[in-house]
């Protein structure tokens, strides 16, 4: 548009007298992408610095300024650094020391170096690898087919359909299904698996764990069973409630996102609220979690507790990472040694040394080993079997 | 919101003598926007305190609504925040300052106007608390950095992390990390550009530096 056209067209408008025709041009004009340059140049041709002799106004204006400043600053956390209460930890300050050299191993390990000391009857943990999107599906007829993360394949059993994609697995919901057969999925040690049940709920499984569902929820209730670690974004119906049961303890859920820890080897169940609304449930004892809430069920004592906890850590190996804030080594091998599919001998181990930092879970075994050293613990790998001691 | 959008336009009499006349009135100390630069939140406050009365006749004598004026400033002000690192390079900040609110008055009109609604009465259906309107294109934009932020390399992210997050400055992150200060600040700089990359290909308008 002629700078002059344009001109005018903005000073009739400023006094509200442009006709239909001027109207329509203008509009025309200002939907051009490409008029951009020519719009911004006129006006900051006659934008005048003498008018900002206001006062500034704070209560408009530093929301303004405070949500640019904010909105860098989302994401999830990298490093682990001190917080919750310093009451509970045996050693605050080791801890901290620890974290930073927690992150310069992690930093420094690009730069590509040593492996591990290897003699005789040593194998490299480098060439451990870590785990991967594996599954076994096991139908209601008791026949299996295998998953992995290279498959796509759609399975027919009856009237359910089940497409695999990679790493997941989808039930495509039949409200007609006829009789209710039960699927079992598996996910071995050194795996994890996606499946999006027929009503939508999504369960992600961590490594040696297991799930056990109708191929249709037409009961009252949704029920599934599960073992080992598994995080359930459930899909929402108030009048179909979503159970989960865990080693005899029972979870109730309308719509909801929530982790559930239960492996044999560990103290306790844990049960992680993301956001919505769950209740627990064991024996006569019965808690409702708000999010950010933790229920821990202790396997020897049978003791019901609720503490806050960091979700994001909860459900860190959702998203491929470890991530420790405060564990004591025993705790953090267990993890490693599901997803690496390793034996672990800790019997050399007398620390009270606890450990944080977040390393991704895509990496071989000698990676997280290598973070681990840097804390005064070595490692010697014989076969699958990984024999860890500690520096005094 | 009983705004009306048309007599959007009120032109500015002012000319260009008088401009150039009052140029230095508005002044921005060198050093503060070296600060900025740097990431300090405080001192991109006080460049913001200074300028924000300016931006906000210009672009309300545009648009009339102190709404959609708070709206076009509030992404006005993440585009200056991410391109901080440039601040310190510009011979000229204020007329910068001014374009780049200009453009996000343009990309304001432009979008009514594609929807044929520049001459229509602005949307009475939108909540009426005055901080909840300009609330959609912001979470749109922090979206965009949020997924933008999880996308960088890990060592790049952690390091971004130890800067906006904990707030240290990049000699302390280099201290920490035992990596060289050029190599953080690099980080940090290329963490921006990424970030202005993903808002820019989200159809975010970038404004170029050199002016």
């Amino acid at each position: 548009m002629e700078e002059s056209r344009l001109r005018y067209l903005v000073a009739q408008w400023q006094q509200s007298a442009l006709t239909e025709d001027e109207q329509r041009e203008l509009t025309v004009f200002l939907a051009k992408p490409e008029s951009r340059s020519q719009f911004v140049a006129l006006m900051s041709d006659v934008a005048g610095e003498d008018e900002g002799r206001y006062a500034f106004d704070a209560n408009t204006w530093m929301p303004v300024i405070n949500n640019a400043l904010q909105a860098d600053k989302h994401m999830q956390p990298v490093l682990v650094p001190t917080r919750r209460q310093p009451l509970r930890w045996l050693a605050a300050a080791a801890v901290a020391a620890m974290l930073v050299s927690v992150a310069v191993i992690y930093i420094t390990k690009d730069k590509g170096d040593q492996t591990l000391v290897a003699d005789s009857g040593a194998t490299s943990p480098a060439n451990v690898a870590p785990g991967q999107d594996v599954a076994v599906l096991t139908l209601s007829d008791g026949s299996t087919v295998r998953l992995d993360s290279a498959g796509r394949q759609t399975i027919q059993q009856g009237k359910t359909v089940v497409n695999q994609q990679n790493g997941s697995l989808e039930y495509v919901a039949d409200d007609n299904a006829g009789q209710v057969t039960y699927n079992t999925l598996t996910v071995p040690r050194g795996g994890q698996f996606q499946v999006v049940l027929p009503d939508g709920t999504k369960v992600w499984l961590n490594a040696a764990s297991s799930l056990v569902y109708p191929t249709a929820f037409t009961e009252k209730e949704r029920v599934v069973e599960i073992k080992g670690q598994g995080y359930f974004e459930v899909a929402r119906n108030t009048s179909q409630p979503f159970v989960v049961k865990v080693n005899g303890m029972e979870v109730q859920v309308l719509g909801t996102s929530f982790d559930v820890m239960a492996y044999p080897e560990e103290q306790s169940i844990n049960t992680t609220l993301v956001n919505g609304s769950v209740k627990v449930k064991y024996g006569g004892l019965a808690q409702q979690l708000r999010p950010g809430q933790q229920a821990i069920l202790d396997n020897a004592t049978l003791n019901l507790t609720i503490q806050q906890a960091d979700t994001d850590q909860v459900i860190a190996w959702k998203t491929g990472f470890f991530e420790f804030d405060n564990e004591d080594l025993s705790t953090i091998m267990r993890q490693v040694a599901r997803w690496y599919d390793i034996e672990v001998n800790l019997n050399n181990t007398k620390t009270a040394r606890r450990f944080g930092g977040r390393i991704s879970r895509k990496l071989p075994l000698s990676e997280v080993l290598n973070m681990l050293s840097e804390g005064g613990v070595s490692f010697q790998l014989k076969g699958r079997t990984l024999d860890v001691s500690t520096v005094k | 919101m009983a705004a009306y959008v048309s007599s959007i336009f009120v032109f500015l009499v002012t000319t260009k003598t008088k401009f150039a006349a009052l140029s230095d009135k508005l002044h921005i100390p060198p050093e503060w926007l070296k600060l900025a630069g740097e990431g300090d939140e405080a001192a991109f406050t006080d460049i913001m305190q200074q300028v924000l009365p300016l931006l906000e006749v210009i672009t309300g004598k545009i648009v009339q609504s102190p709404d959609a004026v708070r709206d076009i400033l509030q992404e006005t002000m993440i585009r200056v925040w991410v391109n901080r690192d440039k601040l310190p390079e510009l011979e000229k900040p204020l007329p910068w300052l001014k374009r780049v609110a200009l453009n996000e008055t343009f990309t304001w009109l432009h979008q009514r106007a594609r929807h044929n609604k520049l001459f229509l009465p602005l949307e009475t259906d939108a909540p009426l608390e005055a901080d909840v309107t300009d609330l959609v294109s912001l979470r749109e934009t922090q979206e965009i950095l949020r997924q933008a932020i999880e996308e960088l390399p890990p060592q790049r992210k952690m390091i971004y992390h130890m800067s906006r997050v904990q707030g240290m400055k990049s000699p302390e992150i280099a201290d920490a990390l035992q990596l060289s200060h050029g190599y953080v600040k690099n980080a940090l700089t290329a963490a921006l550009a990424f970030l202005r990359e993903r808002l820019a290909a989200a159809g975010k308008f970038m404004l170029l530096y050199f002016l």
